[in-house]
């Protein structure tokens, strides 16, 4: 598989501050990896920077050109991008004319949005939105929402940052059950990042960023015993794995287990 | 300071958004408020949507037009997304336009700051900062220090840990259970973090579909499993073990810290 995002040598500082220097990635196409940190790793600002909202100087590539600021144009129809704390953003009065705006840029005829918005809102189970007033939504569904249009002109990579922050775990596993049908079936790259480990754990990889640094990387399971280290970086494993370090610590488990109905038949036959 | 809510009903456009809440929040106590339009439930107490239906009592007051001023000084609420409403630059003067703006002026600002600031545990320095270099996890001290100058009984956080990693959210929750215990507030938390609220709140408010599903002790409500999994409620993860465990006829008491969990585990096996 190629890859589809090369990032090389990027160099980026706010006013005096070093955010990165001299950072590299390479994702493959088809994959979906998940970037995890604290509040001041500069995980948004990476998303900024891949999205092209930022200037990155030739350093980003996505497909096979540079991600040039100043032509966000020519690259956005490859990329949808998830900012979730961008809950404001809504400019319709209802969801499904907030879904068709982005299409109706793009010129594309009404019958043709309607079927596109009716899928994308099947696939997430959401279509009992579609006539809601976006200023009713919940937080939630609000972000649900941004994901559904993030994948409506059908991009090559996705960007989600934050984006399930506001779900209730059952919708969480819901969309993102959702999520990894639709990349399966579209060869979709996505890129997560986020504060909560355990957002990554049905993600392919896991890149621990702290100051701008990937600190460690791997399968998420193996990177989550660095339980200390990655208490130091300021990042909280799930429960279950804290569980399954602490029990066998003890010598009463052995290995991670995230299930909670295995670990107890486990521990009680 | 005790708020009582009686039959408080929220309509937007005739359609029943809230309906026929009654609760009372208890003096000096840590609530937590989940589920559907919490909210809007917090602007309410907050005198920012003053349209609703119903009486709201906060301490002997009731909550008016005429009594604006006095519920403005005793109640604060920290919002979400700060970096959306903040009015200046400069911490400093966003204070002094803050404060400028209330009905109660202290007579001594300048140590007033440094010593609100102390409280949160940042030190003087940041009154010269720009707030938007402030990291999400600063950014929420800052507010809970600014609301502390004019000193309210009432402290509302509206979803105070979505975006903060996990340092940040152990420094809030220790600064919120000083601000119960030393300074005797009453607190009022949102949030869908079932295991944090399991953590740290002393009763629980289960919001669905704008009326109330339960209101009790936080040990209470979530003990109440069969309630929870048919109201789609998100279980905290250490009760979810309790409850599997005792399926197998294992003993395990309800715990609200995986230590004591372990310890317990660990006589049981």
């Amino acid at each position: 598989m190629a890859n589809i995002l090369e990032i090389k040598n990027l160099n980026y500082q706010y006013g005096k501050t070093t955010i990165f220097k001299d950072f590299n990635l390479s994702v493959k196409e088809g994959s979906y990896i998940s970037i995890a940190g604290n509040n001041t790793s500069g995980k948004t600002t990476l998303i900024k920077l891949i999205a092209g909202i930022i200037p990155s100087q030739n350093t980003i590539t996505i497909g096979y050109s540079y991600v040039d600021n100043n032509r966000i144009q020519d690259h956005s129809k490859e990329l949808g991008v998830v900012l979730g704390n961008n809950l404001n953003a809504f400019l319709f009065e209802n969801v499904y004319k907030e879904m068709a705006f982005p299409l109706e840029n793009l010129n594309k005829e009404t019958a043709e949005i309607e079927k596109k918005i009716l899928e994308i809102a099947k696939l997430f189970s959401i279509s009992k939105l579609l006539d809601k007033r976006t200023e009713d939504l919940t937080n939630s569904e609000k972000q649900e929402v941004l994901l559904a249009i993030s994948l409506l002109h059908q991009p090559r990579v996705l960007l989600l940052d934050n984006a399930f922050s506001m779900m209730t775990s059952k919708i969480k596993q819901k969309v993102k059950k959702a999520l990894k049908e639709y990349q399966k079936k579209y060869n979709l790259t996505i890129i997560l990042t986020t504060t909560n480990l355990e957002d990554t754990l049905d993600t392919d990889y896991l890149f621990i960023l702290n100051e701008g640094n990937i600190v460690i990387e791997g399968e998420p399971l193996t990177v989550l015993k660095e339980d200390t280290l990655l208490n130091r970086l300021g990042l909280s494993l799930p429960f279950m794995a804290d569980l399954s370090l602490k029990l066998e610590f003890y010598e009463l488990t052995k290995g991670m287990e995230m299930d909670m109905d295995r670990m107890v038949n486990t521990l009680w036959k | 300071m005790e708020i009582t809510l009686k039959n408080v009903g929220y309509r937007y456009k005739n359609k029943k958004i809230l309906d026929h809440i009654n609760l009372k929040i208890a003096d000096n106590h840590i609530t937590g408020i989940t589920g559907e339009y919490k909210t809007l439930l917090c602007e309410i107490i907050d005198a920012v949507k003053l349209d609703y239906t119903g009486t709201v009592t906060v301490g002997d007051a009731l909550l008016n037009k005429e009594n604006l001023k006095w519920i403005r000084k005793e109640v604060c609420l920290i919002h979400q997304n700060w970096q959306n409403q903040f009015f200046t630059d400069n911490v400093k003067e966003e204070i002094i336009f803050l404060v400028s703006r209330l009905a109660y002026q202290p007579k001594d600002l300048n140590k007033k700051m440094e010593q609100s600031l102390e409280m949160v545990g940042l030190n003087k320095t940041y009154l010269n900062k720009e707030i938007k270099v402030l990291s999400s996890g600063e950014q929420k001290l800052l507010q809970v220090a600014i609301s502390l100058i004019y000193n309210p009984n009432i402290i509302i956080f509206d979803e105070p840990f979505v975006e903060l990693d996990y340092k940040n959210q152990r420094k809030l929750l220790k600064l919120i259970k000083v601000l119960k215990e030393k300074y005797q507030k009453t607190i009022i938390i949102t949030s869908n973090n079932c295991n944090l609220l399991y953590e740290i709140t002393d009763d629980i408010v289960i919001l669905k579909k704008g009326r109330i599903l339960a209101t009790d002790s936080t040990v209470k409500v979530y003990q109440n499993i069969s309630l929870l999994k048919e109201n789609d409620v998100d279980i905290p993860d250490l009760i979810k073990f309790t409850m599997l465990a005792k399926e197998k006829k294992i003993k395990l008491s309800f715990h609200r810290d995986i230590r004591d969990l372990i310890k317990d585990v660990y006589k049981h096996v």
